[in-house]
């Protein structure tokens, strides 16, 4: 056992093994520093929770190459224009009514979750929605009573009944809405918005 | 060392008695995940199966959930079983240790049967703590979360504690510091943030390095302790190769984490970071290949449990295909901007992580059962010709690629029609899940998903069965190896 | 734009159905590359062991369709700039790493 070079030896080996380990843990927390700070809401990546007083537009970014969310001009969710706190309870309201009924396990958010029904990332964005004025009545609508006013393009796949309350059907909307204007770096690629009423 | 022969509980000792309770609750959670994966599955072919009652978004919970919690039932089960062989002394608190299995046992029965008749609750944070935290994989409720730490904590306690009292090797290091890292980890995803963006990034710190670090490891170690026990290999050489496989498998598996935040709002850096290690990942496994070879024809090994031995060389296919291939297939942002949150993702799960822990924790089911027979051979010429096993390891694997590949072709569907033709919407979404190669996919599916049922009842039946009239002793290449070192 | 150059997430080409061609390779040639590695090391190894020149070039002509599975998942993805370096690296640990890992397990078995 004496003939093993030190390159093929146990100690190296042990300590290479640590040293790999940690060099890549290490790197692996600077980024996230760096991360965190950038996915912090109202950072350059991930919206601010106002951004649901906003019209939120999907256009190709020439330079990127891919579509991107834009903030637009006011456009007040429910009709009504939300203090920064306000609009943050609303859309973590939204979150938590999320988690709370389990939409992940059909659904996918940021393309992570199940796939038995479509990706809520963009959903606020989705042409199902008939038009940017009715959507918001729509989805309330649609999601206190799912399985009469079911979109199941001629599927026969329905939501189930949640029984959400009309104030937590907003609430997830407003959290849809704000999903919306995450920068997924063009994911989903080749998203088709809803027609943009007044857009250029 | 087998002089009489002395079977069942009397044959094991006090770590080994503890871990058959651990592998009896796994292989229940393993039906468990088939069962409630076939009614998901069905669902997709028959929408208003079972609707309004037990719906899709509730089996698939429960499938994945049991999943993830039948494979730590079985590592920490295979840990229990060599740790008082390989450290040289009693489990240091072995009341301890039954006193966490039975707590973990309870916390699960509960959180299943709140799934089940629960489901969901309010937009609270109350519902989160107490019937489902929404998120996928970790949807157990809050407390069971702090249950689960607890558990995990005393399970280190007990590891670091009894090597520290007996005796310390290698193996020993690298898994004390790995149950750091699986109870550290996990806390990682127990927090609440309105931040979906946020919400995810520590979400998958939990997911993938639970899955593609610490597991990896937990693996790596139960196998250098099963090469050296059922092959008698050498104990310097597999524990220098424990070390290299850490090595590369933490070198390109720690940032291997970039290739899941593609898409989450994450910087652009992450496409750089995550397909570089992505195209590198692959690269240990196919080296791998080469010691095997290497293995295989310098040394004459004649293994006394032929079952284990093939789960273990389906552990090393479906590790390589499962983790390797699947996973290259989709893993560069430029494919995976298409094949993100379709089947394709599931065809690549369903394959890689039976290919990676449910393989492992089968073999080391039959090199528990052949000790609870009384060290008898579970080599050739076994009594009904073993053919038991040999269906069932045909059978299981044979369901789960089957499942894969018919999980591809729906996957390749949803990205041709619902994502290049129609746009990523839902209208596009709904086009694909009609489309009649979709369908198909997922009829293929569930008909290789009643193959594995099947391959999992002999398998079961086996477990139950092998051995009990054999008489010849396992001779075991070990002894001679092990006492020479 | 950082990491990804000028070329963007140049994604097969142009967006919608005319990509998918060129996505279905891409897809097909990221399997056989892991595939091909594989088979080019268990040939190298079975050769070294046998030492059986005939095995050695079954392996180094593995090794050739795996430089063109490389090229053809980079053209098809139309990759570019450090991806490019990327698929070069990944060749080559794809041709060293068997080679490393021979010297190593004969090293460490010694």
């Amino acid at each position: 056992m004496s003939n093993v070079p030190w390159w093929a030896s146990e100690s190296f080996w042990r300590k290479t093994a640590i040293w790999v380990t940690a060099g890549m843990t290490l790197v692996l927390i600077a980024l996230t520093f760096d991360t965190v700070k950038v996915i912090t809401a109202g950072h350059s990546r991930v919206p601010a929770y106002e951004v649901i007083n906003k019209r939120i537009y999907y256009r190709m970014n020439t330079k990127r190459k891919f579509q991107e969310p834009v903030i637009g001009e006011d456009a007040p969710l429910f009709g009504k224009m939300l203090s920064p706190e306000e609009a943050e309870a609303m859309v973590s309201h939204g979150k938590m009514t999320v988690q709370a009924k389990n939409c992940g396990s059909c659904h996918t958010l940021l393309g992570n979750g199940a796939y038995y029904a479509p990706d809520l990332t963009k959903a606020w964005l989705d042409p199902a929605w008939a038009g940017e004025s009715v959507r918001e009545t729509l989805m309330v609508q649609f999601l206190l009573d799912p399985t009469t006013n079911a979109r199941g393009f001629g599927s026969t796949r329905r939501m189930p009944n949640l029984h959400l309350t009309e104030e937590e059907a907003r609430a997830v909307v407003a959290f849809l809405k704000w999903t919306s204007a995450i920068d997924t770096t063009g994911f989903p690629r080749n998203f088709t918005p809803v027609a943009q009423e007044g857009d250029l | 060392m087998s002089t009489a022969k002395i079977t069942g509980i009397a044959a094991l000792d006090g770590g080994q008695r503890l871990a058959v309770k651990y592998f009896a609750v796994a292989i229940v959670l393993f039906g468990a995940q088939i069962l409630f994966g076939l009614l998901a599955g069905f669902q997709y072919l028959s929408p208003d199966f079972l609707y309004g009652v037990v719906d899709f978004s509730v089996n698939r919970m429960v499938h994945i959930n049991a999943m993830i919690v039948w494979m730590l039932f079985g590592f920490i089960g295979s840990i229990y079983w060599l740790i008082e062989d390989e450290s040289g002394t009693e489990v240091v608190g072995l009341w301890l240790g039954n006193l966490a299995f039975w707590l973990f046992t309870i916390a699960v029965v509960i959180v299943v049967v709140v799934y089940l008749v629960i489901q969901t609750g309010p937009g609270q944070i109350e519902s989160i703590w107490f019937i489902n935290e929404g998120r996928e994989y970790i949807e157990a409720p809050r407390w069971a979360d702090v249950g689960i730490v607890v558990c995990l904590l005393i399970f280190f306690y007990n590891v670091a504690a009894t090597f520290m009292k007996g005796r310390w090797s290698g193996i020993a290091g690298v898994l004390v510091l790995d149950l750091v890292a699986v109870a550290g980890m996990y806390l990682t995803g127990m927090f609440y943030s309105p931040n979906l963006s946020m919400d995810q990034f520590w979400w998958w710190w939990v997911i993938h390095l639970w899955v593609e670090a610490t597991w990896e490891v937990l693996v790596g170690c139960i196998m250098a302790w099963g090469l050296i026990k059922t092959l008698g290999a050498r104990r310097q050489i597999v524990t220098t190769w424990l070390y290299i496989e850490v090595a590369l498998m933490l070198g390109s598996g720690i940032l291997g984490l970039g290739h899941h935040y593609f898409w989450i709002g994450t910087p652009e850096y992450w496409l750089t970071v995550g397909g570089f290690f992505s195209a590198l990942e692959p690269v240990p496994l196919v080296a791998m290949v080469v010691h095997a070879v290497y293995d295989s024809g310098v040394h004459r090994f004649k293994s006394p449990n032929h079952p284990a031995l093939a789960w273990l060389i389906a552990h090393a296919f479906g590790n390589f295909f499962g983790a390797g291939v699947w996973g290259f297939m989709h893993t560069l942002p430029q494919v995976n901007i298409y094949t993100h949150g379709t089947q394709w993702s599931a065809s690549h799960g369903h394959f890689a992580f039976f290919g990676a822990y449910a393989t492992m924790n089968i073999a080391v089911f039959y090199i528990a059962a052949q000790r609870w027979r009384g060290n008898v051979n579970f080599g050739g010429g076994l009594v009904d010709n073993g053919w038991k096993w040999k269906w069932a390891l045909g059978l299981l694997n044979g369901g789960v690629v089957g499942m894969t590949m018919a999980l591809l072709v729906s996957g390749y569907d949803q990205v041709f029609i619902e994502r290049a033709l129609e746009g990523a919407t839902w209208s596009g979404f709904f086009k694909a899940q009609q489309n009649v190669w979709y369908l198909q996919g997922m009829w293929w599916r569930q008909i290789f998903g009643y193959m594995t049922l099947a391959g999992f009842f002999l398998l079961v039946w086996d477990l139950m069965t092998i051995g009990v009239r054999e008489t010849r002793p396992a001779v075991f290449p070990t002894e001679v190896a092990e006492h020479a070192a | 734009m950082g990491a990804l150059g000028h070329e963007g997430l140049n994604i097969v080409g142009p967006m919608g159905p005319e990509g998918l061609d060129a996505f279905l390779r891409a897809v097909i040639a990221g399997a056989l590359v892991v595939v091909f590695g594989a088979v080019y090391a268990a040939c190298f190894a079975f050769g070294r062991l046998f030492s059986s020149l005939i095995l050695m070039r079954v392996a180094y002509g593995c090794f050739g369709l795996l430089m063109v599975t490389v090229y053809v998942l980079a053209t098809s993805l139309q990759l570019g700039g450090v991806w490019n370096v990327l698929m070069v690296l990944m060749l080559v640990a794809y041709f060293v790493a068997p080679r490393m890992i021979w010297r190593l397990t004969a090293a460490t078995h010694e």
